[in-house]
């Protein structure tokens, strides 16, 4: 069966009943996404890939784990990726942790793959493109201990250490940025009943 | 943790940053006040969302052929996994596959000994095979020496026509010869055409020669050096017959010889004459 255009949810209820098509749809629609958050953190092709597969098979294995009610899929894998990519490096010794390197957002234009194949370039444009814009419009030093938090794995106090800033100026950073990260990528998130007055959002409603 | 503390930290939470025991005392917060469980979820969205900005790459597709592998059906280990029978059930099976595998080395035994009697079979062809390939080879040989001897056949069939030319026509003659001292039994006959331009010497009781030596016939003119009419060597019985193609020289012979020259033979006469002519 073909499941090209398939939502999400129809694509977990098939997955809920074993269904090795909506498997691979799945994996055709997310499968490079989470490869390239893995290799963004692992920075290791073999790693990255085994993470992939792990997460992959989770959801084969455990499809009911996923809660629809609870975000989209999309966000869901992504935890769930950069959860076992964390894990992993961790388990490779906490040295290796330190060497954050370049930030994602480095350089100018499309980066990775993308900029030969206009199919991987087309997948989540949207999106892509306003999670990084909403992360190259904060300040520097928020930017940074976002990233080292996300991409690194790094706790608050390493992060501190890291950068050599007392902790409270850390915490207060990553707090700040993602207020503004929350608020620029508003329209992408899906709405739960009562948010508006326990956050006092002004964002607009509906998601993409 | 009340409420005010929790949301504090709720960013640091969901980016995995918080220590241990401050990510604990978090999680036993959210366990029981499902408003900040909603914000929670609300930070997770958004850290999720930090995925997207990684630079995009693509997966080698042998990882998706791999998944591929594991998520496929394999009946077989489906039938591993099945629920366990019962014991008699279980006892059942065994002396069924315990007939089964009698029955398989039996078979398995039937096809040892039906391969062994198709080698043999093969061996026997292979032999046959073999002895005619050999045979072939034979009749080859055979063929090419009959080709030489039809040859050679013909070849003498055709001095003979010429001999007999030579013998028949008019216009030539002939001249008897005589073997000196060393081979005085010897004797013969040379016979010419004019017509023909050859010459034929017949001769008998030749003594045999060693390897070395062969007989030379010479052509004596008149004031002349005398001309070789060519060499030949004597047939098991001390017979020997040759072909002379004298051209135009017929007219000016006077007379012949016969010496023993090296092998080979030689420009002019060196050895002894063996044999004459009476003209």
């Amino acid at each position: 069966m073909d499941y090209t255009d398939c939502p999400d949810e129809e694509l977990m209820a098939q997955l809920c009943r074993q269904d090795v098509d909506a498997f691979e749809a799945l994996y055709g629609r997310y499968g490079n996404v989470v490869y390239s958050l893995s290799l963004r953190i692992l920075r290791d092709v073999q790693a990255a890939e085994d993470v992939v597969q792990d997460v992959f098979l989770r959801v084969w294995r455990k499809p009911d784990h996923y809660d629809t009610t609870r975000g989209r899929l999309l966000t869901w894998l992504l935890s769930v990726a950069r959860n076992r990519a964390i894990d992993e490096q961790r388990s490779r010794g906490r040295r290796q942790r330190f060497e954050v390197g370049s930030s994602p957002l480095d350089g100018e234009g499309p980066q990775g793959d993308e900029a030969d194949d206009p199919a991987l370039a087309a997948l989540l444009t949207d999106e892509r493109s306003a999670v990084r814009r909403a992360l190259v419009g904060l300040p520097p030093e928020q930017r940074s201990a976002i990233e080292l938090a996300y991409y690194g794995g790094l706790t608050q106090q390493e992060i501190a250490r890291a950068l050599d800033e007392p902790l409270g100026t850390v915490k207060t950073r990553i707090r700040l940025g993602m207020q503004k990260m929350r608020g620029a990528l508003a329209d992408m998130r899906p709405r739960h009943e009562g948010e508006d007055e326990l956050r006092g959002s002004s964002g607009t409603a509906g998601r993409l | 943790m009340n409420c005010e503390e929790a949301q504090e930290l709720l960013d640091a939470y969901s980016l995995g940053a918080l220590e241990k025991s401050e990510a604990r005392r978090v999680a036993k917060h959210l366990s029981r006040c499902p408003s900040c469980r909603l914000l929670h979820e609300q930070a997770m969205e958004t850290t999720a969302l930090l995925a997207l900005a990684a630079p995009l790459r693509r997966a080698s597709p042998a990882l998706r052929l791999r998944l591929r592998q594991r998520v496929m059906p394999r009946p077989a280990l489906r039938w591993f996994l099945a629920p366990r029978p019962s014991w008699a059930l279980a006892a059942a099976a065994l002396g069924i596959i315990s007939i089964g595998a009698l029955t398989w080395g039996g078979l398995l035994q039937t096809q040892v000994n039906n391969l062994k009697a198709d080698s043999d079979r093969y061996a026997v062809l292979y032999d046959e095979l073999q002895r005619r390939g050999d045979t072939v080879d034979v009749l080859q040989k055979a063929l090419t020496e009959a080709a030489f001897r039809q040859e050679d056949i013909q070849n003498v069939l055709q001095e003979q026509g010429q001999a007999m030319r030579v013998v028949a026509l008019s216009g030539g003659g002939s001249e008897d010869l005589v073997g000196t001292a060393p081979a005085s039994p010897a004797s013969g006959r040379y016979l010419w055409s004019d017509e023909e331009k050859l010459g034929v010497l017949f001769l008998i009781n030749l003594p045999q020669l060693s390897e070395n030596g062969v007989y030379q016939l010479w052509l004596l003119r008149e004031g002349g050096t005398p001309v070789s009419g060519g060499t030949f060597t004597p047939q098991a019985d001390g017979s020997a017959r040759l072909m002379v193609r004298t051209g135009d020289l017929g007219g000016t012979v006077t007379g012949i010889a016969i010496t023993v020259e090296p092998a080979g033979g030689s420009e002019t006469p060196t050895g002894e004459i063996i044999l004459q002519g009476l003209r």
